[in-house]
């Protein structure tokens, strides 16, 4: 996304993977729009792009269509300027009822459909979760966290912290599951049936392999190697197996948090605004996105409904900041330098990463049990009339 | 919660007992060496549309049309399972008394095939629908042994989907793919290795066919692909450990399946008596030269990297009848599916026994009957209510042989699917007893005693099969001396055809033509015989009544008397009398009782031909010879008779012969089923053609000392 505000018109990475919806919206040339979300690919760029972004519990909406990258955590999600707009949206998908042909789906009698209310949150205990808090998140962010858990406790809400101690499991669970799947969900694109088809005399085989070589991207090859390797009868029980272990433990941190009363967690949906793209650019691509789905991809491996809103903007640098452009000259020294190394995107070296950027969207995530979207987007109404934040006004229908 | 019938579970443990007795063996090999087999089954379910979508499944449809979207693998796509296929599995799993996994699950087996468009087949592998089952059987041993029963274990039985179809086109040097079959669903059912050789897994495979067509789940036709046999091998010597198996994959044929199994036993068995080793690996079987030759090896690189398929949610089989609540509204209750599951028996060998040494059935009839649990019961009743506790007379026995076959036959042929089970009740015993008795007095064909049950089952004819045969007049003369006499006019009449009978002696099968021949003969003498019953009776003929003849026949009582006194030859050519006078374009001359010639359009001339005369009289000859006195006259002084004897008169009449005389000449082969036609066309009813043959071969006998 190019930012004509910003010195040279530079370009701010949207967030993804659902970015073009997002920016669509963010731009005003849709109302409301689709997105997929398996491991925050809806709230991600939502929150990038200041838009609620929604990824509903799973199976409330049909994966009918949906491309299958993970089918345990796949959600069609929705991205919308407000969460009126987003629970008008909602509403309109739910309206045709179960769909029969995806087996998982699971509309029930989970949603009311009637439109948003003003509310109060006078009495809704709210958790902060402790291990959101982590090494990497940027102190606008944080800051920006505090604020609003402020504000909710000011309008009589229960605030408290809370522990979902399996968090940091969460993304080597996510990235087993993930390869595991995909290896599995891509093994269809042979092109003998549809598709790119690379022609060999030599053997069906060659076919494949040549065909699957010219049509899957770099990634999406390290993630079906992976996946395959995991999937191996004798790793099998040590990767997907233990994946899957992990994966019950993040859930049930969940349903002992809600069994101790509490209606809805808040916690970070990124750990920092809007990057620069050049961060994409570095070698190890997969790391910096497991590191991006940190707060968002729990909720993917529980099934819960999770919804990004935005809650203020970035300010401008502080004078007495010394870390600055720290962050991206790191990175492309690492790029620069030598392609075998490994650049170490944990712990600090992202920490460093502040913005200096001012008037970047930054949100929030709130986290409910299995079947309150509803209940989300009602809080979610709450805070923006709450924060008042400015709100793209469309001057003509679309 | 286990979905097990309680009362079967005794059943099986009695059964368990009997089975520690040793079987006899029937493998191929030598007594050292024990073979050991173990099969898996894949049975596709007979379902309308496929297990994970709503494409059609047409065994038979034009290629790639029978597809969806989901069977092409088309990205967004997802499976729904398919109630119905959950529903056969349940049956079939309840029927093999089985237990019903309360929650089974689903994987995916990947590798990459053309014929398998998503790259993964969607099975069960973590655990099955069903667990634990057993099938006990009646094995025929080859070497005509006396038949046992053997059980085999179901270790499991899961639902999957089929793959496609690959063709190999070496000129064009491609795979065709057909997706038709593709998503078709499959059960496959996988049992203990228990088997000592082919002639086991051969009867376990017909058996579990004949049960899951019966339960209606799958046509179970091999040669169709609908049953497909996978057999893992192997041989070790008594006492020492199980060897190493080979598996023979997609044996598509009760006889391949046998005899791949006895190759690959002997293969086994020569390879470590040379001081070989067998190598795990899977086998083809080639038919034409009746060996197995190595595929690919197994347990090297191919990994199917099992996973669960998270698309479909657990499978939930509850049981209402325990008490169980349904996880929701459209889940599959097992209590119901019960009542679907008609009730299969445990094959015992005291059954067997009863069947086999008792009634003294075939082994044949007597595995396919012990495969009906209540039809069987009540069967062994019957035998019991109408032959006492004793043993069984030989009539006796073949009357049961009879009802045996009769209610099989109503069973699986007459009665539709649904009515199958009501047999019993729908066929009274009594009414099976008689009906099989009528066939074993001769009284009526067999296969029209299978019309007479058909019309008891399936309309409820209350009345006796007795009844209905004489209505619908097949109840056969069982008049020998007619029938003799009959013969023995047939041999005389035809000296060529008895001279080639003779001198084809100690062929069997070239004797057949003469000999339908004079059967033939003999049918259409009887058939004038049968005339004058028929015109008796029904005082009809109007022809014949308007010249007074009959009636002037039956005043006399000649014919009446001629029949009584078994001057049979004499009175059946008096027979022709009736035969109706059309057009009186016979001319006939009878010169002092020898050759007597009547030409008719010239068709005589084969008769002609053959040096002894078959004369048509029609008509208005048989009025002259009557107006004669002749008839009476010859009758009374035996000349007829006489002459006969020597062969040299010979008296052809009635309205059919000119045709079926040129019939006779053309026609090749005859065969049973023509004769009974034949038999029916000339007599109106039925005769045992097996009989008229009997009594032509004496006839024949008779002339040739004569000669």
């Amino acid at each position: 996304m190019r930012c004509g505000s910003l010195p040279g018109g530079k370009w701010l990475a949207s967030g993804g993977s659902s970015g073009g919806s997002a920016v669509a919206v963010a731009a005003g040339m849709a109302y409301g729009a689709l997105g997929s979300d398996t491991g925050g690919s809806v709230r991600n760029p939502a929150a990038l792009c200041g838009l609620v972004g929604l990824k509903p519990s799973y199976g409330l909406l049909s994966r009918t269509g949906l491309v299958s990258l993970v089918n345990g955590m796949d959600c069609p999600g929705v991205l919308a300027r407000s969460s009126t707009d987003c629970a008008a949206l909602l509403a309109a998908l739910l309206s045709g009822g179960a769909d029969p042909s995806d087996s998982t789906n699971y509309p029930g009698e989970l949603e009311d459909m009637s439109p948003l209310r003003e509310g109060s949150v006078e009495g809704l205990r709210v958790g902060v979760p402790a291990e959101y808090h982590c090494a990497g998140l940027q102190a606008q962010v944080l800051g920006a966290w505090r604020r609003v858990a402020d504000l909710l406790a000011d309008g009589g809400a229960q605030v408290e912290q809370v522990s979902l101690p399996h968090t940091p499991y969460a993304p080597s669970c996510y990235s087993v599951l993930n390869t595991c799947e995909v290896a599995s969900n891509y093994t269809r694109y042979t092109g003998v049936e549809y598709g790119l088809q690379v022609q060999s005399d030599h053997s069906m085989e060659a076919q494949y392999a040549l065909t699957r070589a010219a049509g899957l991207s770099q990634v999406v090859r390290d993630r079906i190697l992976a996946g395959n390797y995991f999937l191996l009868r004798s790793n099998c029980d040590v990767y997907l197996q233990q994946a899957m272990k992990v994966r019950r433990l993040i859930k049930q941190d969940f349903d002992a948090v809600w069994r101790d009363g509490v209606d809805v967690l808040l916690t970070p949906t990124t750990l920092f605004s809007a990057p620069p793209p050049e961060l994409f650019m570095v070698k190890n691509y997969s790391e910096l996105t497991y590191l991006q789905d940190l707060c968002t991809s729990p909720t993917n491996l529980a099934g819960l409904p999770a919804l990004s809103l935005p809650v203020g903007f970035s300010a401008a640098p502080s004078q007495n900041d010394p870390n600055t452009n720290e962050f991206l000259s790191n990175e492309l020294q690492a790029r620069n330098g030598s392609d075998d190394n490994q650049c170490n995107l944990s712990g600090t070296d992202v920490t460093g990463g502040e913005q200096h950027i001012e008037g970047l969207p930054l949100a929030l995530q709130l986290i409910g049990p299995y079947g309150h979207d509803k209940r989300l987007l009602q809080i979610a109404k709450y805070l923006e009339d709450a924060l008042d934040i400015p709100k793209l006004v469309l001057q003509e229908l679309l | 919660m286990l979905l097990r019938l309680p009362s079967a579970t005794s059943t099986i443990r009695q059964c368990i007992k009997n089975f520690s007795v040793a079987h006899p063996k029937t493998s191929v090999l030598s007594d050292a060496w024990i073979g050991v087999v173990g099969l898996e089954v894949h049975a596709q379910i007979n379902c309308s549309t496929k297990i994970f979508c709503r494409s059609p499944n047409q065994p038979n449809a034009p290629v790639n049309t029978c597809i969806g979207v989901f069977d092409t693998a088309h990205p967004g796509t997802l499976p729904v399972l398919n109630k119905a296929c959950v529903e056969a599995g349940v049956i079939t799993a309840l029927a093999l008394n089985a237990r019903i996994n309360p929650v089974s699950y689903f994987d995916r087996k990947h590798y990459f095939y053309p014929d398998l468009p998503a790259g993964y087949q969607i099975t069960q592998q973590r655990v099955a629908l069903a667990e634990n089952g057993l099938l006990s059987f009646v094995v025929l041993p080859p070497d005509g042994a006396a038949p046992y029963v053997q059980q085999a274990q179901l270790l499991k039985l899961q639902l999957e989907e089929d793959s496609g179809k690959s063709i190999y086109s070496s000129k064009l040097n491609k795979v065709l793919v057909d997706l038709n079959r593709a998503g078709v669903g499959l059960m496959e059912l996988v049992f203990s290795p228990c088997l000592s050789g082919g002639a086991e897994a051969a009867a376990l495979v017909r058996h579990l066919g004949q049960l899951l067509r019966r339960l209606g789940v799958c046509t179970a036709n091999m040669n169709e692909g609908a049953l497909r046999v996978d057999a893992n091998v192997s041989v070790h010597k008594a006492g020492s450990p199980l060897g190493t198996r080979t598996e023979i994959k997609n044996l598509n044929s009760i006889r391949s399946l046998r005899e791949a199994i006895e190759h690959e036993l002997s293969r086994q068995v020569a390879v470590l008596e040379d001081g070989g080793v067998v190598v795990n690996e899977t086998r083809s079987f080639d038919q034409d030269s009746g060996t197995t030759a190595s595929m690919r090896d197994k347990e090297g690189l191919q990994d199917y990297r099992f996973m669960p398929e998270f698309n479909l949610p657990p499978l939930r089989v509850y049981d209402s009848g325990a008490g169980d609540p349904p996880s929701s509204s459209d889940c599959i209750d097992g209590t119901e599916l019960r009542k679907r599951s008609s009730s299969v028996p445990l094959v015992t060998p005291e059954l067997l026994e009863a069947l086999t040494q008792r009634c003294q059935l075939t082994a044949l009839d007597a595995s396919a009957l012990i495969m009906y649990g209540e039809m069987c019961r009540s069967f062994l009743c019957m035998v019991d209510q109408f032959c006492g506790p004793g043993d069984l007379s030989s009539a006796q026995a073949n009357t049961a042989e009879y009802a045996a076959r009769l209610l099989l036959h109503c069973h699986q042929h007459v009665l539709p699917q649904h009515l199958q089970d009501t047999v019993t009740e729908r066929v009274d015993s009594s009414q099976l007893w008689s009906c099989a008795q009528l066939v074993q007095r001769n009284h009526l064909r067999y296969d029209r005693a299978k019309e007479v049950i058909a019309r008891i089952a399936l309309h409820s004819d209350a009345r006796s099969p007795q009844q209905i045969a004489e209505a619908e007049n097949w109840i056969q003369s069982i008049d020998d001396a007619a029938i003799d006499a009959a013969a023995t006019e047939a041999v005389y009449a035809n000296p060529v055809l008895v001279e080639k009978f003779l001198r084809r002696e100690g062929n069997l099968k070239k004797q057949q033509r003469p000999l339908k021949g004079l059967v033939r003969y003999t049918l259409e003498a009887l058939r004038r015989d049968n005339d004058s019953d028929v015109s008796k009776r029904d005082g009809e003929v109007e022809a014949s009544k308007r010249d007074g003849e009959v009636e002037a026949l039956k005043r006399d009582g000649e014919v009446a008397a001629s029949k009584r006194d078994c001057e049979v030859e004499a009175s059946k050519r008096d027979g022709e009398v009736k035969a109706p006078k059309r057009d009186g374009e016979v001319e006939a001359s009878k010169r002092d009782g020898e050759i007597e010639a009547l030409k008719r359009n010239g068709e005589v001339k084969a008769s002609k031909r053959d040096g002894e005369v078959a004369a048509s009289k029609r008509d208005g000859e048989v009025e002259a010879s009557k107006r004669d006195g002749e008839v009476a006259a010859s009758k009374r002084d035996g000349e007829v008779a006489a002459s006969k004897r020597d062969g040299e008169v010979e008296v052809q009449g009635g309205k059919g012969p000119v045709k079926s005389i040129a019939f006779y000449e053309k026609d090749d082969v005859l065969t049973r089923q023509g004769l009974n036609r034949l038999t029916v066309q000339l007599l109106g009813k039925d005769k045992d053609v097996n009989a008229i043959e009997d009594a032509v071969r004496k006839a024949i006998h008779r002339s040739s000392q004569k000669n």
